[in-house]
């Protein structure tokens, strides 16, 4: 087996409250973040349901809501992490930034000649994001800014596990991060992959996505700093349909890969798998290759699975890390999430799809998906030691 | 631990996209994933040889996607709003998608925005671990005039690749 990576600690900012707290109770209640925002209330944008973290839906927010989010969150979960992280050295811990957009804001900013910082525009590009925020959060070891689309979060945690496991690094900082922009609000609207109504994942009425925004951060650490009965990152993979750029195969065939591929380095059959967190956008293509996915790996015994972005949007970037962090609390607490928003299940979706939250003996070990333009998807499995 | 060997290397620039005979689609990417396409075109791989779904593809994009975002937003206000085709290409990942979709290699991907420092030891660590037995590494730096003062940075267009794979 390889080198055990295990967690130590999270933090969230999303639609649904600042911290893991919150999250956590919504999670409990499957509550839904997304609200209409006067923001994008405009016939520019096909929807102007959005999940907004930042509380700046309705007009003029900071010049850099990259940094903010991010660091939030870093602070959140290098709190929970305190008394290990202190324990290592700066140059022994990495950060690995997630994210497609940067501080895309300042690019809105400076073409509309509004104002805008210096910091703001530098965080323009991810690698000096990536850079500013492990100067400011201790880690003096290796950074690096990974964006692979939707499913970006997802390798990140890849990336700080492979990272720990080759002794590059002893702990990993990896932050997820993308911030509501016009400028990704209305390439979706271009698209019309918008749900007027907000995104309802798996539903018979779904038809498109909701955006949202999420700073979320999760400590990785090597064996030697484990905390005990920690959760650990047991495998993973990543593959490509190479079928197009922004629609998912009809057959599934990347998502199966990267699944059977993280099965495979997890050392688990999918009789192992107590439970799935979907990526669940809400359009009808995703959902369907995701429903045809899970019935190739499993059958007819797909496990209980459910997706969180009607309670958060999808957060790009940010979503391979927030819904990993969802799993977390999920298996601290002992539940599966629901699935918000969910309404009349649609046809061909597996049965075993879970609408409200329900609270259960053990969850020991939950398979994370996602999916992205260019014919990316990603798995991970999360396990104890 | 077993050897790793780079057994091709390519360089193109924007003058190379003129001669490109790369099909009709080619012309509706934008230029980091033409660059990219363009660059691993130049290492002449029997890509038929390969094992697809073991073909790992590591990309640097120093710039990140920033002169498509550019180009994107700048067309914001056009009627009708802004490209959707070009909204696609606002990841610097879409010439990974790119290059997947041609060659069909359903292997890992990896994406950095930044300089290509960690791009080899990232590859070697894929085929060392067993999750890829090659890697085409591209490194595609594009920093259009409008992109590059944002970034005080100077205009460049040029794209390098290679492919590594275990020694024998």
């Amino acid at each position: 087996m390889p080198p055990l990576v295990a967690i130590a600690g999270c933090g969230a900012v999303t639609a649904v409250g600042r911290g893991v707290k919150a999250l956590r109770s919504a999670l409990r209640s499957n509550a839904s973040g997304l609200r209409p925002s006067a923001r994008f209330d405009h016939p520019r944008y096909q929807s102007a349901i959005v999940g907004t973290a930042l509380g700046n839906g309705g007009g003029a927010g900071p010049d850099d809501p990259a940094w903010e989010l991010a660091t939030e969150a870093l602070q959140q979960a290098r709190d929970e992490a305190g008394p290990i992280l202190k324990s290592i050295p700066a140059e022994r811990i990495g950060l690995v930034l997630s994210t497609t957009k940067a501080n895309i804001e300042a690019l809105e900013r400076l073409r509309a000649r509004r104002p805008c910082s210096p910091e703001g525009r530098r965080h323009l590009q991810g690698n000096l994001l990536a850079a500013d925020l492990a100067g400011a959060h201790g880690a003096r070891g290796p950074v690096q800014c990974v964006s692979v689309a939707c499913v970006s979060g997802l390798v990140a945690l890849q990336q700080g596990a492979r990272l720990i496991q080759r002794q590059a690094a002893e702990a990993v900082l990896v932050v997820g991060m993308d911030h509501l922009s016009a400028f990704v609000v209305a390439g979706f609207s271009a698209l019309k992959a918008l749900d007027p109504s907000g995104c309802r994942p798996f539903d018979q009425e779904r038809c498109g996505l909701s955006p949202g925004e999420a700073g979320a951060a999760i400590v990785l650490v090597g064996a030697a700093s484990a905390p005990p009965q920690a959760i650990t990152i047991r495998g993973w993979g990543n593959n490509n349909d190479a079928n197009h750029m922004t629609g998912p195969s009809r057959d599934a065939v990347g998502l199966v890969l990267a699944i059977r591929s993280a099965l495979a380095s997890a050392g688990l059959q999918p009789r192992d798998v107590q439970y799935v967190n979907a990526h669940g956008t809400g359009t009808s293509y995703n959902d369907a290759m995701e429903s045809q996915a899970l019935r190739a790996v499993f059958g007819e015994s797909v496990p209980p699975f459910s997706g969180s972005k009607g309670m958060l949007g999808h957060t790009l970037g940010a979503a391979g890390v927030v819904e990993t962090v969802i799993c977390i609390l999920a298996m601290q607490d002992r539940f599966l999430p629901g699935t918000p928003r969910l309404g009349v299940v649609a046809e061909g979706v597996p049965v075993s799809v879970v609408r409200e939250p329900r609270v259960i003996s053990r969850l020991d070990c939950v398979l994370k998906l996602n999916t992205g333009f260019g014919g990316m998807n990603g798995a991970v499995i999360l396990g104890y030691a | 631990m077993p050897k790793l060997i780079q057994t091709r290397a390519s360089w193109v620039t924007e003058s190379d996209l003129r001669t490109a005979k790369l099909g009709g689609r080619f012309g509706r990417l934008d230029l980091l994933s033409q660059l990219a396409l363009l660059a691993v075109e130049a290492l002449h791989l029997d890509f038929d040889a390969l094992p697809r779904a073991r073909t790992a593809i590591c990309l640097a994009a120093p710039g990140g996607s920033l002169s498509t975002d550019v180009e994107y937003w700048n067309g914001c206000d056009a009627v009708g709003g802004p490209s959707p085709t070009l909204f696609a290409y606002t990841l610097p990942s879409a010439a990974m998608g790119e290059i997947a979709i041609r060659y069909r290699l359903t292997g890992p991907n990896l994406c950095f925005v930044g300089e290509d420092d960690m791009l080899l030891s990232e590859a070697g660590d894929l085929i060392q671990r067993g999750e890829a037995e090659g890697c085409l590494c591209v490194c595609c730096r594009i920093v259009s005039t409008a992109a590059g003062e944002l970034i005080d940075a100077s205009p460049v267009t040029e794209a390098r690749a290679i492919f590594l794979s275990l020694d024998g």
